[in-house]
């Protein structure tokens, strides 16, 4: 496609005006990239380094926290989710006006960014891991719905319509036909969305849904950097290995 | 069968562990039903959006757009660079590439929020924070993500080059770079919009943008104008998504079929 000469010029005009203006606009200057990685990387080595374990009970807890309300608000989401995708999917959905409703109850969630619900349950529920549960769940539900009903989507109709065919209601079929086969992709995206709730228990931690994000913002708050250093290394060790499990688990399962 | 009881066992489990872990955890569940009316209250409260100081919030909208723009072109020089060194078929050092891939998957794995509060300590609250922010964690994936384009030019190209006698830069400017240019294109649209995305909420750990601008309405409890900051929000991610699919599905081969890439 990119074949004209003069187009290709006017895009690449194009692109490096759109830069050069969010660069003076945000008073941007491309030395700062070098000054302030620099400032930035002294500033770690000489405050953040090295990290400081001796809270370490104090960031154990916090780091339990983190798993436990990541594994509830993923199940409890993938648990509502289940209903509201069988809704939001055309080869399932067993009355047609849900199906647009589901949809758009799952686009919402999905594009609403979790921050904003954790910010608002912070102001109506307070702060901690019942806001933080909560909004996970909000978020989680708005993507796995449409991961589900995808799955639903792409399903084999022929299971469901000998089903059909024998009288069977939309329970049954759903219990009998979509359920078993599309089991294994559900529990991928489950796992999926453990995985991925750990990654996103962070800020919302740090805008005050509890867990190992509110401890890295509260030690920052008090200044203790080597503590907060501590609590990132234990965080990513526990990315990495819920990543590491979820990846068996999930090669075990498919 | 096999594949079934495996099902049930792992079901069985995770429902198991479901309950262990709501007895591990202080859950206030008097608060949880009482908090979702009030939840649900407030809800109500921030109808109809409105109290809104307009430019302001398009203040912080642009500036939620310069600092992804800016974030992402740092991002993407950088990439380019350290990704010709990072590609183990034209690294010119053995040992490099591994450095480099190293360096990137460090990057890549602290969250950028952290990036973002680690910046907004040491450089200040504002826009720039969130700039470094989004230009150090998208390095990490996109040196990834340049470098595995790279390795897949044509090994007959770079050998071609090589005969010609053509020094490793001009291999690179003008036999290796534009063999994986497509790709390349593909992957820092597909980075751009995952950084406006970013942007957006950066914010509010300090990093400047609209997200900044929604904090300061909640504190001060102006439901109403949160409401329409949201809806803004809701609106620009919206957008991009929009858009960037389009042009994806028009012009480039889109990155996101690919696997093996972890986001976010």
């Amino acid at each position: 496609m990119l074949q004209l000469r003069w187009k290709n010029m006017l895009v690449i005009t194009f692109l490096v005006s759109m830069v050069g203006w969010s660069c003076v606009a945000s008073e941007f200057k491309p030395v700062m990239v070098i000054t302030s990685m620099s400032d930035a990387f002294a500033y770690i080595w000489n405050d953040f380094l090295p990290p400081d374990f001796v809270n370490w009970q104090h960031m154990l807890k916090y780091l339990l926290d983190t798993i436990y309300m990541c594994y509830i608000a993923t199940f409890i989401s993938v648990v509502i989710s289940l209903f509201i995708s069988l809704c939001a999917s055309q080869t399932t959905t067993p009355v047609k006006w849900l199906y647009p409703i589901a949809r758009g109850i799952a686009s919402v969630l999905r594009t609403i960014p979790s921050t904003v619900w954790v910010l608002l349950l912070v102001v109506s529920v307070g702060i901690g891991l019942t806001s933080g549960v909560l909004a996970m769940i909000l978020a989680g539900v708005g993507w796995l719905t449409r991961a589900f009903a995808e799955v639903f989507d792409e399903m084999k109709q022929g299971q469901m319509e000998a089903l059909r065919a024998t009288g069977a209601g939309w329970v049954h079929v759903v219990s009998q036909g979509i359920l078993p086969q599309s089991l294994p992709a559900i529990l991928a995206w489950a796992l999926y969305a453990f995985d991925n709730s750990i990654r996103d228990s962070t800020i919302i931690g740090m805008v005050g849904g509890g867990g190992i994000g509110f401890y890295l913002q509260e030690s920052v708050k008090l200044f203790q950097f080597q503590e907060m250093t501590a609590g990132l290394v234990a965080l990513l060790a526990l990315i990495i290995g819920i990543e590491f499990a979820t990846n068996m688990l999930r090669r075990k399962l498919l | 069968m096999t594949s079934k009881r495996i099902y049930q066992w792992f079901i069985g489990t995770s429902i198991v562990l479901f309950f262990i872990s709501l007895t591990q955890v202080d859950l206030e569940y008097a608060r949880l039903t009482t908090g979702f009316k009030d939840f649900a209250e407030m809800l109500l409260k921030m109808f109809p959006p409105a109290n809104l100081e307009w430019d302001r919030v398009l203040e912080g909208v642009l500036e939620s757009w310069h600092i992804a723009v800016v974030g992402t072109s740092i991002a993407i020089v950088i990439s380019l660079f350290l990704s010709l060194t990072a590609a183990s078929n034209v690294s010119p050092m053995k040992g490099l590439s591994s450095i480099v891939k190293g360096f990137a998957a460090l990057m890549r794995v602290i969250p950028v929020f952290i990036w973002a509060l680690i910046f907004v300590v040491s450089l200040g609250m504002g826009p720039l924070a969130g700039i470094m922010a989004l230009a150090v964690h998208s390095l990490g994936m996109l040196i990834k993500v340049y470098a595995e384009s790279i390795e897949e030019v044509k090994p007959g190209i770079i050998e071609a080059m090589r005969s010609t006698g053509a020094g490793w830069w001009s291999m690179m400017m003008r036999g290796v770079i534009p063999s994986a240019m497509t790709s390349i294109l593909s992957w820092s649209l597909f980075r751009l919009e995952i950084d406006l995305r970013y942007s957006t909420i950066l914010g509010m750990v300090g990093a400047g943008g609209i997200g900044l601008i929604m904090l300061g309405t909640l504190r001060m409890y102006n439901l109403q104008a949160t409401l329409s900051i949201i809806l803004i929000m809701f609106a620009m991610i919206f957008t991009v998504e929009f858009i960037g699919s389009r042009i994806k599905a028009r012009w480039l081969n889109g990155p996101t079929k690919r696997t093996g890439v972890t986001i976010g």
